[in-house]
């Protein structure tokens, strides 16, 4: 891979995690607003605008060590096997990704609830990394 | 046969001594408890009666043979000088000057007078340098197994935006800060027990006393025998420092966590505790009572669950509440504050969802009793403002409140000034608008506590939902930590019998 190539596989790791927390935060309120529990909207509206802010980069730097490894492992496999332009390859990326993700809710030892945001982020985030791959890296 | 006989015998006699022996040494090797209250402002004009009146309650309610050693530090000490405020409503000569006030717009003060605490037995001064040398010396004393209880009741201040700096605000206006505090607690000898209880302003910041590094805490690294009580989180004010003379109508958390450890309030009212197992409140059956039924604006909380919260992975931060077993004591909480505040005892989410609702709405209540007061306080100012001008322009000197001539003013004029400012033809306006303004603060603060009992319903979901994970997720290690808070906070201290009043009405 060629140096710029190089630039623009971090850059898409980067915007994939920003994808990923994005969308993890969206379906946390989403699902608090699909439930009628309004807790998060509340926090949003009476607490400090600081205050929030802390706490999502809070959020971000606490599982950073999680994110970041996962979106980048996964967008390693996926040039890896694009590369090679076999449809079952890019399949098998997906199923490892997937297993990756199973594995890590597992260990956090989730609930139902809490694996809803992680499935979605994840996948949105993976979505992401495969469309950039294909149209921009390989 | 014989032998396996006399074998028995002997086991017999051993277990008989074992038995005397224990009988006998126990009280030699039970585990001693000492106590030290501290109290009163960092001034006198912020020593006020309620602190002084909650003192001399819960020095009564702890003067037990139970405490081998007890220590008070209070204000001044022995020292005989005015170190309390107290409101008197109804002094004539005081009231006399009202008019006065209210031309200054120190309406509040003007019917405060000092004077000397009637506490009986004081060891010492509660400045700083006092404190930080008694509480050390106590601690140093303790031996494996024995205890300490540390009971605060006085002002808090917050220093900076690190709620390990937030400080004990002591007389001579001294302060000890939330870090010096748990310095000194890691002096104590291992195996021994250290319990506060902290009512004031931003006592939060105190809970960072039981980690290992309270500038930065870690649940990984905390004082598994170290606990305690804290009124409010670190960055609000609490409830406990009104200038209201009447005892009955004083609340805060240590007058609720008291009743509740009593069975009886400050007053000699019976309280409705009962404890699950028939005997007498633990310090956090005591907490948990005050959590439910107190009414005030404090939002009280305890070392584990101020563990918890620490514990909180990034995974749990934000999550709705779920299911929750049913002996999740949070839950439980929950449900008496739903029941209490008429929300349908429901599910977990309708229960959280009413109450960010009524949140939702009080707060929109609270908004606008504050603008409202906000919108007469400006107009009280503009007309003050016109009327001070035109009575400094009638007497002078009183611009230099301070200087010589406004000290013989008052003694040769004062009849003259006040009857200059009460037949001014604003003054009538003025005096209704700051009647407005204080019943505006009155409802301001009633509005206030009915908007904390749905606050403290939605913490207490939260803390529901985290302890399930928690019991899910945390490791061994971090359980046994929570357990071992859990433990501490389960104390039943050694309280003397009840003697109703004291410290209530005179």
């Amino acid at each position: 891979m060629s140096p710029s190539g190089m630039t623009r596989l971090v850059l898409a790791i980067g915007a994939a995690c920003v994808v990923a927390w994005g969308s993890y935060f969206l379906t946390l309120f989403t699902v608090d607003y699909l439930l009628g529990v309004h807790q998060l909207s509340h926090q949003l509206l009476m607490g400090s605008w600081g205050q929030v802010i802390r706490q999502i980069i809070a959020i971000i730097r606490d599982s950073a060590w999680i994110v970041v490894p996962v979106i980048a492992l996964y967008a390693a496999i996926v040039i890896a096997i694009t590369s090679r332009r076999i449809f079952a390859h890019s399949m098998l990326a997906i199923a490892a990704g997937a297993s990756l993700l199973l594995a890590i809710m597992l260990w956090l030892r989730l609930t139902p609830l809490q694996t809803v945001p992680f499935i979605i982020s994840f996948i949105v985030a993976m979505l992401f990394v495969h469309i950039v791959s294909r149209r921009r890296l390989s | 046969m014989n032998q396996a006989l006399d074998q028995r015998r002997r086991c017999t006699s051993h277990h008989v001594m074992a038995t005397l022996l224990l009988l006998f040494a126990a009280p030699i090797l039970q585990a001693a408890e000492q106590l030290m209250i501290v109290g009163g402002g960092p001034l006198p004009a912020q020593s006020q009666v309620s602190i002084e009146r909650n003192v001399i309650w819960i020095d009564a309610l702890t003067d037990s043979p139970g405490f081998s050693t007890r220590k008070l530090l209070f204000t001044a000490g022995q020292e005989k000088v005015k170190d309390v405020v107290e409101h008197q409503p109804d002094n004539r000569e005081l009231q006399r000057f009202l008019p006065l006030a209210r031309l200054f717009g120190s309406e509040g003060d003007a019917l405060s007078v000092f004077r000397s605490n009637q506490l009986k037995h004081i060891d010492g001064s509660a400045t700083a340098a006092s404190l930080d040398r008694q509480f050390s010396s106590m601690l140093e004393g303790l031996q494996n197994g024995d205890g300490l209880w540390f009971i605060y009741n006085g002002h808090g201040g917050m220093e900076s935006s690190d709620p390990s700096e937030n400080t004990l605000r002591l007389w001579n206006d001294s302060t000890l800060d939330a870090r010096r505090f748990a310095a000194i607690a890691k002096t104590r000898p291992a195996g021994t027990v250290l319990r506060s209880f902290m009512p004031q302003c931003f006592s939060g910041g105190f809970a960072r006393s039981i980690a290992l590094d309270p500038a930065a805490p870690d649940a990984n690294h905390i004082d598994r025998l170290q606990c305690g009580f804290y009124s409010v989180p670190h960055h609000l004010e609490s409830e406990g420092c009104t200038i209201n003379v009447d005892s009955g109508e004083y609340r805060d958390y240590s007058t609720y966590f008291f009743a509740a450890l009593t069975g009886m309030d400050r007053n000699g009212n019976a309280v409705d505790i009962a404890s699950p197992d028939g005997k007498n409140p633990t310090l956090l059956d005591a907490h948990r009572w005050a959590y439910i039924n107190g009414d005030s604006t404090d939002i009280p909380f305890s070392s584990s669950e101020y563990f918890l919260e620490l514990w909180q992975p990034w995974y749990a931060r934000w999550q709705t509440v779920t299911t929750v077993s049913d002996d999740n004591p949070y839950i439980r909480s929950a449900q008496a504050i739903a029941e209490k505040t008429g929300i349908a005892n429901t599910s977990i989410n309708q229960m959280a969802s009413l109450a960010s609702e009524k949140i939702d709405s009080i707060s929109e209540q609270v908004a606008n009793i504050s603008n409202k007061q906000q919108g007469i306080a400006n107009r009280e100012h503009a007309l003050r403002k016109k009327l001070s001008t035109a009575f400094m322009q009638h007497f002078p000197e009183a611009a230099l409140p301070h200087a010589g001539g406004w000290a013989q003013l008052l003694q040769e004029k004062a009849n003259e000034m006040l009857q200059w400012i009460t037949s001014h033809p604003d003054y009538p306006q003025l005096e209704k608008l700051q009647q407005d303004i204080a019943t505006l603060d009155e409802e301001l603060l009633e509005t206030r506590r009915e908007l904390t009992k749905f606050i403290r319903l939605q913490r207490m979901l939260k803390l529901a939902t985290l302890r399930e994970i928690f019991f899910r997720s945390a490791s061994a290690s971090a359980r046994d930590s929570y357990e071992a808070l859990l433990a501490c906070e389960s104390w039943t201290p050694p309280l003397a019998d009840l003697k109703p009043a004291v410290g209530g009405k005179q």
